[in-house]
């Protein structure tokens, strides 16, 4: 079984759909998103016994991730609030007081607010033995086959 | 269900919910404000802004970085620089940033996310940056089909519109159908469509779905409308360069595929060459040259498959046929010549005398222009291979144009190259297939061309038979001078009557006469019966005519001027012969008048003049016919009336006129004559010419008319072996008048021993053939009175006026 094939295609439509937005913005296209604002990246990998979905989630709180697993569909979802350093943490809790520690933002490309992002399943795989682990701001999902 | 709904409203902040997955967003209900330009967020969609204004930064340094949450504003009038709450539209949304970016400029740029409509109530501060109070508005949705069927049209719009935009990136379509919320379907809409400002933020305000659904719908059909043409024209476009851009390649292709056979490189450009060599080596005068040049660069600029490419060729091709310099040469030998011509043909001594004269000046005169004779006479006597004869007695080509019924101009001259199809003229056409310049050209039934709104045919031949003009006779087709100065034009006709004055003023009229019996016989004996032989496939030693079989057929059998049933007749006994000697009842046959009764029947034509003529009122005429002469019969009758006259018979005016002048000279001599004027008051006449169905016109009947009243009216019958013609006056007298030789032919023909002529047709006499002078006696008279002396013969002396009635 090879990814490759065009006829078989396990995951289905893998397109991916993120970081279109500057392109589309400048052919003066405005994105509609209803609820999430973002969706991660995502590599698919098989092996002999298995696929492999990786997600790149840095800086996701690990117990804000939802997977679930609907039918033929892996739906990843949660929320990545914007990445401050300690330091700005501390001044957001007492800015009132120390606006010496104040920061000024100057650049802000990563995707932030809820994101979901939909895989789709091989038919057949054991739905009940998929396993994730979050790893140096990667998701790894494992999906044994047969 | 809204795509975003208020949970729950407190004091400071109020609870939406958004997405589809329910996410909670806490609105406090004072917002820092953004005060935007020229740009309208709306709920749900992605926006870039650009943020240049020291409060605007003021702002952004303020809320971020964190998720804290905007309120975006539009401004009314884009040129101010720091609005204040009346500067703004009331109804703004709640955003959120989601990207920062440094833009070239130094400018910063971010990107929001709206989440909610708002309305703005107050401005609680104004600096460094503005804050609102705020309230977050709810959209009204009532569902239903009238909301389903919109959703579903404006959908549709909305795709189309997609589809022919050329710009919009896919996914649109994929997030437009995606989207099931009829409210975000609007707001999606409203963000992406192409509106001015106010139009968008009064889309922004309206807070009941259906009638903002209504009002991109219908902006989405202005824009469908413009799309749409634009989209027509393209492909308009499109097609033409596709069009173009294929035949360019094929072209191309075909080059090379040539350049591979070892043609000649320069595609259609061969074809070109060859016609260009041909034309070089056709030698046309130097302005048809030029003419042709301009055409050979024309058609090397036009691709092969254009129908203008067929029409130069053609021209082109003609024009390189034409035999501009090529002629035969003249063989001028006078003896030979003669022998040719008499060979062929029986006496026509005058006609061959003056086509010897004509080759005796070419050979003094070789540049001299060409002769235009016209040969009349009636049919069958020969005047179309007379001449072929001559075409081969002075070594030219012998072409013949028959001109009967020819009635359109083009005909002659040729049609312009504008019309499809359009070819050059009879003329040049048989130039073009004599391949010579210099040919006999027969102009065969010159009489009978006819004329029609498209054009007279006669005049366009003025310009051909001028010796004078016709070196630059111009074919409408051609368009350039072709020289027929070369060119012998020999006309025929059966009458120069329906010829046009200046054409027969152009040509030189040789009448050909009908043939007299002896003629024929010696016709019919050296070049009829040879030929009927060998067309029948019988030798001369197999069958032999008979002189009296031969006049017997050309007594009983033809009345004709020419000699074609005469051949005809013979061919009918030859073919009578071939089955007899094919049936092997002989093998060698005679053929004398027994024989010819037997297989032609009994004699068609008989003297019928006894019968005719044995009762008072009836006179014989003698007419002059295209066909030769005829006789012809006047009958007059009386019975009881008033004086009037009626006349029958197919005549024509002048003929009328004829009859009405031979009556009013009955009535005034009537004294003279001793005819009862008592008689002539109480009586009409009826004068009728019989085969009613043929038309006669002519004043030479007049003095067979008043014989005829005359014998009627005297009751004296006219003798029956007379024949008279002559034109008469009120006076009495009888005027001279034409085709003396083919009357008194006819008139010999039908067993006349007498003809009455008028004298002054005395000088006629050497031209009637010995043969007819032997047979017939003629009288040669001046007034009414010699005629009625001839006609009613001796009895005249009596004058007893009143013993007839």
């Amino acid at each position: 079984m090879s990814l490759t094939a065009a006829t078989e295609q396990p995951f289905g439509k893998i397109a991916r759909q993120a970081n279109k937005l500057m392109d589309q913005l400048q052919k003066g296209y405005y994105n509609f998103y209803p609820g999430e604002a973002w969706t991660p990246n995502v590599n698919l990998y098989e092996t002999e016994t298995a696929y492999l979905v990786c997600v790149d989630l840095s800086g996701v709180d690990k117990s804000k991730i939802d997977i679930e697993v609907r039918n033929a569909g892996l739906t990843i979802r949660g929320a990545r609030s914007v990445p401050l350093h300690e330091s700005a943490s501390d001044a957001e809790a007492g800015r009132e007081g120390d606006s010496s520690r104040k920061i000024r933002v100057h650049l802000m490309e990563i995707d932030h607010g809820a994101f979901a992002r939909e895989v789709e399943l091989p038919q057949g795989v054991p739905q009940d033995r998929i396993t994730a682990a979050y790893r140096n701001g990667l998701l790894w999902i494992e999906i044994p086959k047969n | 269900m809204a795509e975003s709904q208020i949970i729950e409203r407190t004091e400071t902040a109020t609870t939406i919910r958004t997405g589809g997955n329910g996410q909670r967003t806490v609105l406090p209900n004072i917002l820092p404000i953004l005060p935007i330009r020229n740009i309208v967020v709306f709920p749900g969609t992605v926006m870039p802004l650009n943020v240049g204004r020291p409060k605007s930064k003021a702002l952004l340094d303020e809320v971020m970085p964190g998720e804290k949450i905007i309120g975006v504003c539009t401004q009314k009038n884009a040129e101010v620089e720091d609005p204040q709450y009346p500067d703004l539209h009331a109804v703004g949304v709640a955003c959120v940033i989601l990207k920062l970016f440094k833009l070239p400029d130094g400018n910063q740029s971010i990107i929001v996310h709206g989440l909610a409509r708002f309305r703005l109530l107050s401005l609680e501060q104004t600096e460094p940056f503005a804050t609102g109070r705020i309230e977050v508005l709810e959209d009204t949705l009532v569902p239903g089909p009238s909301l389903d069927a919109l959703v579903a049209s404006v959908r549709q719009q909305a795709n189309r519109v997609i589809e022919l935009s050329p710009n919009t990136p896919d996914e649109a379509q994929q997030v437009l159908n995606s989207i099931t919320n009829p409210s975000a379907l609007a707001d999606f809409l409203a963000a992406n469509l192409q509106a001015d400002t106010i139009d968008k933020q009064q889309m922004l305000e309206e807070l009941d779905v259906e009638k903002r659904l209504r009002m991109i719908a219908a902006k989405l059909a202005t824009q469908l409308d413009v799309l749409e043409l634009q989209s027509k024209i393209q492909s308009q476009v499109k097609e033409n360069i596709d069009k173009s851009q294929r035949r360019y390649y094929l072209q191309e292709q075909l080059k090379a595929i040539r350049k591979e056979l070892g043609e000649t490189e320069a595609g259609g450009g061969s074809e070109v060459d060859v016609l260009r060599t041909k034309l070089e080596a056709a030698k046309p005068p130097e302005v048809v040259m030029k003419e042709a040049q301009r055409e050979l660069v024309r058609l090397e600029g036009i691709p092969s498959a254009s129908p203008e490419y067929g029409v130069i060729r053609t021209y082109l091709q003609i024009l390189s046929e034409l035999p501009w310099a090529v002629e035969t040469t003249d063989k001028i030998d006078l003896p030979e010549a003669r022998a040719v011509l008499d060979r062929d043909h029986h006496d026509l001594d005058k006609v061959k005398r003056r086509i010897i004269e004509y080759l005796a000046v070419r050979k003094l005169k070789p540049e001299g222009g060409g002769a235009i004779l016209c040969f009349v006479g009636p049919p069958g006597v020969g005047k179309t291979s007379l001449g072929k004869s001559i075409a081969e007695a002075m070594g030219r080509k012998f072409i013949r144009v028959a001109l009967g019924g020819v009635r359109d101009e083009a005909d002659i001259r040729g049609h312009r190259r504008t019309y499809i199809g359009s070819m050059p003229g009879r003329i040049i056409a048989e130039l073009r297939k004599a391949g010579t310049r210099n040919p006999v050209m027969m102009l065969d039934e010159i009489d009978k061309l006819g004329a029609d709104f498209r054009g007279d045919p006669a005049s366009a031949l003025l310009e051909v038979l001028d010796p004078a003009q016709n070196h630059t006779f111009t074919d409408h087709y051609l368009d350039v001078p072709f020289d027929l100065s070369k060119v012998m034009f020999i006309a025929t006709a059966n009458t120069m009557d329906t010829v046009p004055g200046p054409l027969r003023d152009r040509m030189e009229v040789i009448e050909i006469p009908g043939y007299t019996e002896s003629d024929k016989l010696n016709i019919a004996r050296r070049y009829l019966v040879p030929r009927q032989l060998e067309a029948n496939g019988i030798s001369p030693k197999q069958a032999k005519f008979l002189d009296p079989a031969l006049r017997w057929i050309i007594e009983g059998y033809t009345r004709e001027a020419g000699v074609r049933n005469l051949e005809r007749n013979i061919g009918a006994v030859c073919r009578a012969i071939a089955a007899d000697i094919v049936g092997g009842n002989s093998d060698k046959v005679t053929v004398d008048r027994e024989r010819v009764s037997k297989v032609l029947g009994p004699r068609r034509f008989e003297p019928e003049l006894a019968s005719r003529t044995s009762v008072p009122g009836v006179a014989t005429g003698l007419a002059y016919t295209p066909v030769g002469g005829e006789i012809l019969f006047i009958e007059a009758t009386r019975f009881p009336g008033k004086g009037a006259i009626t006349l029958t018979g197919q005549i024509g005016d002048v003929m009328k006129e004829s009859a009405t002048a031979a009556f009013s000279l009955i009535r005034s001599r009537a004294e003279s004559l001793g005819i009862n004027a008592k008689l002539l008051a109480e009586s009409d006449i009826h004068i009728h010419i019989p085969a009613g169905a043929i038309p006669k016109d002519g004043p030479s009947a007049g003095v067979a008319m008043f014989t005829a009243l005359a014998s009627l009216l005297m009751n004296r019958p006219v003798r029956h072996d007379v024949a008279m013609t002559g034109e008469i006056t009120l006076r009495g007298l009888v005027l001279p008048i034409g085709g003396l030789k083919e009357k008194t032919l006819a008139a010999k023909r039908a067993g006349i021993k007498q003809v009455i002529v008028p004298k002054r047709n005395e000088k006629d006499l050497p031209d009637i053939p010995d043969e007819v002078k032997s047979s017939l006696k003629f009288n040669f008279v001046e007034t009414v009175d010699d005629v009625l002396a001839v006609a009613l013969g001796a009895a005249r002396k009596s004058k007893a006026p009143s013993q007839h009635n």
